[in-house]
């Protein structure tokens, strides 16, 4: 019969193996399946342990009664239990227990589940990628948790992309690149990991002040009158125009489209909606008292704002407008709107929520100093960028300011971009500035 | 069929021959043995339950009887909570390691989850707040990484700290 303690060595050599093996593998691909665990629990529980006494006669306080390892005692399947009812804090503490309770809380199947508590925390990793049991859950949780810390701290790495040689109205991203519109009358594309300028289109003859792109399609606006819609299926090569929409009879200052239609709207005061694939002018929407800043397209209605300080809400297909939402005192520069919420921003320095099918404002946010040029946002946040040289994050549903970047940019700020990871702006001051939350962390299946 | 059910008992037998007669409800708290009473249907023949101690099969049904007229739980009711546990429970818990290994053993053989959600809670509460070195003094566990291990792990972990 074994001693209680050769039991014991007995059993947490059984991962020693495990242990080895995974300590020296690469961070980002380190798994432990449930079954090479499994295979490792006690056919029978083992002896408890009993504390050791040194030597005879030495008595000290301590709790005598019986100690046991339960990770390493109970069945696999019932330790692992356990694990579930722990915080991730307590996980990685554990990890540092022993070289056993190493491998026990490392279970990915504990990690995945604990990853999939938070909400808001998405991913894309591919089913096959799951199935083959190649994430490794404890690593997705670590750069995931980092990136919302942050988010919450405002660190990040900044970057300036330059190239530009005049203000910078517009931007777009994704995970591979940026394109700007400039007063230089281009359009810019940017390598968004290295920075580099990787194309550069020639078309307008005056500045460009709007654009938008998907994978086949890129429709710009410009202060030349004209929208030009561009061939972006082999964007890396060339970026060919497709054709060049007239009608509008001053500056072009925001565009949008979806598969059906294009919606621009100008500095003469109308919005027009073309066909996004004949380029027709279907038709033109009429009765803002101003030029129109900004427009919006969103399941068949539309969503403007303009220098008159009105926001209107719009049919598309009919033409006529729905309602106007009425408070900004001052004109109004961007809005956006995601089929529920509007939210604007105003040269009365404010941001304003408001509800789409009420029109009434939900909520005002204060703390720009000046005119609000543009904003973004998303079901959490909203970030913001204003001629007064700096870019604001807002929670969306407490309307409490979470960040402010002061140094990011020397003038005027024109458009503001975010994503998981980045958020990007642009300014009078030539530049673009790249804020990105994820440097050096793995996001790849982070959405 | 009306009103209650006739109360039968069920006669239980540990791992060193000792029996024990509870009333069937209380017994049907496990579903080990609620399964087994379906199967049998009437018998006086005692139930053996050889993996399971006198003490422990003693404790087992102490739990039964106070949770005798709790409701089903729900079947996906996975509450990952640790501080739900009330004061009978927690004293009910109150007993030494070797006591708690040993019911929640039991509880996983005898298929009763709220008592196996309750001891595994418990032993997450003992791990929960500690630091590394805590925890290994809570359950007697040595160190056996060696020192470049140790600020190995260490250093892999730190991203939770601190924030």
């Amino acid at each position: 019969m074994k001693s209680p303690k050769s039991a014991l060595l007995g059993s947490k050599s059984r991962f020693l193996k495990i242990f080895t093996k995974v300590i020296n593998e690469d961070p980002r691909n380190r798994t432990i399946s449930r079954r090479q665990l499994s295979a490792l629990s006690p056919t029978k529980p083992h002896f408890p342990n009993v504390p050791e006494v040194e030597d005879e006669g030495f008595f000290t306080v301590e709790d005598l009664t019986p100690k046991i390892d339960f990770l390493i005692s109970l069945p696999y399947e019932i330790a692992a239990y356990i694990l579930v009812f722990v915080d991730f804090k307590t996980l990685c503490r554990m990890s540092r227990v022993s070289r056993a309770w190493y491998c026990i809380s490392r279970d990915n199947e504990i990690w995945r589940g604990m990853y999939a508590l938070n909400e808001g925390w998405k991913h894309n990793v591919p089913r096959e990628v799951t199935l083959a049991g190649e994430v490794d859950w404890k690593h997705m949780y670590k750069n995931r948790y980092t990136l919302a810390i942050r988010w919450k701290k405002g660190e990040c790495e900044k970057r300036y992309l330059k190239g530009h040689s005049d203000s910078v109205y517009c931007i777009q991203f994704d995970e591979h690149k940026i394109v700007t519109g400039s007063r230089d009358k281009t359009i810019k594309f940017w390598d968004i990991n290295t920075g580099n300028c990787f194309q550069t289109l020639h078309g307008h003859d005056l500045s460009v002040l709007c654009l938008q792109y998907n994978n086949y399609i890129m429709v710009s606006g410009s202060s030349d009158m004209t929208i030009i819609v561009w061939d972006m299926s082999n964007y890396k090569q060339n970026v060919p125009q497709l054709m060049r929409l007239e009608g509008h009879c001053a500056g072009v200052l925001d565009i949008c489209f979806d598969s059906y239609h294009i919606v621009s709207c100008s500095k003469d005061s109308t919005i027009k909606v073309w066909d996004v694939q004949t380029g027709e002018n279907l038709r033109t929407l009429s009765g803002h008292r101003g030029p129109v800043n900004a427009v919006q397209l969103k399941d068949n209605r539309i969503i403007s704002a303009s220098g008159d300080a009105l926001i209107k809400l719009w049919d598309l297909e009919k033409g006529t407008c729905i309602r106007d939402f009425v408070g900004h005192t001052r004109g109004l520069a961007c809005v956006q709107f995601d089929g529920k919420y509007v939210v604007s921003g105003s040269n009365d320095r404010t941001i304003k929520i408001w509800d789409v099918e009420t029109a009434q404002c939900v909520r005002t946010l204060d703390g720009h100093t000046d005119l609000v040029r543009t904003l973004h946002f998303d079901n959490d946040k909203i970030v913001s960028g204003s001629y007064d040289q700096t870019v604001k994050v807002w929670d969306l549903k407490s309307g409490k300011q979470l960040l402010d970047f002061h140094e990011g940019h020397t003038s005027w700020v024109f458009d503001v971009q975010f994503s998981l990871t980045k958020i990007v702006s642009s300014s009078q001051d030539q530049k673009i500035l790249v804020m990105d939350f994820a440097d050096d962390l793995d996001t790849r299946y982070v959405i | 069929m009306t009103g209650a059910p006739e109360q039968r008992n069920v006669k239980l037998t540990s791992s060193e021959g000792t029996e024990f007669k509870v009333e069937r409800d209380v017994a049907e708290k496990s579903v080990l043995l609620k399964n087994m009473l379906e199967d049998v249907g009437e018998s006086d023949m005692a139930i053996p339950l050889p993996n399971v101690t006198g003490p422990i099969l003693q404790k087992v049904i102490e739990y039964c009887i106070h949770h005798r007229d709790d409701p089903v739980p729900a079947h996906d009711d996975d509450t990952k909570k640790t501080d739900d546990i009330d004061d009978w429970d927690a004293e009910f818990c109150k007993v030494d390691q070797g006591t708690l290994y040993e019911l929640i053993l039991a509880s996983n053989y005898l298929d009763i989850k709220p008592l196996l959600d309750l001891t595994c809670k418990t032993v997450a509460n003992m791990i929960k707040g500690k630091s590394p070195e805590e925890i290994r003094k809570t359950f007697n566990i040595a160190n056996d990484f060696t020192p470049e291990e140790e600020e190995q792990v260490r250093r892999e972990n730190e991203w939770c700290e601190g924030r």
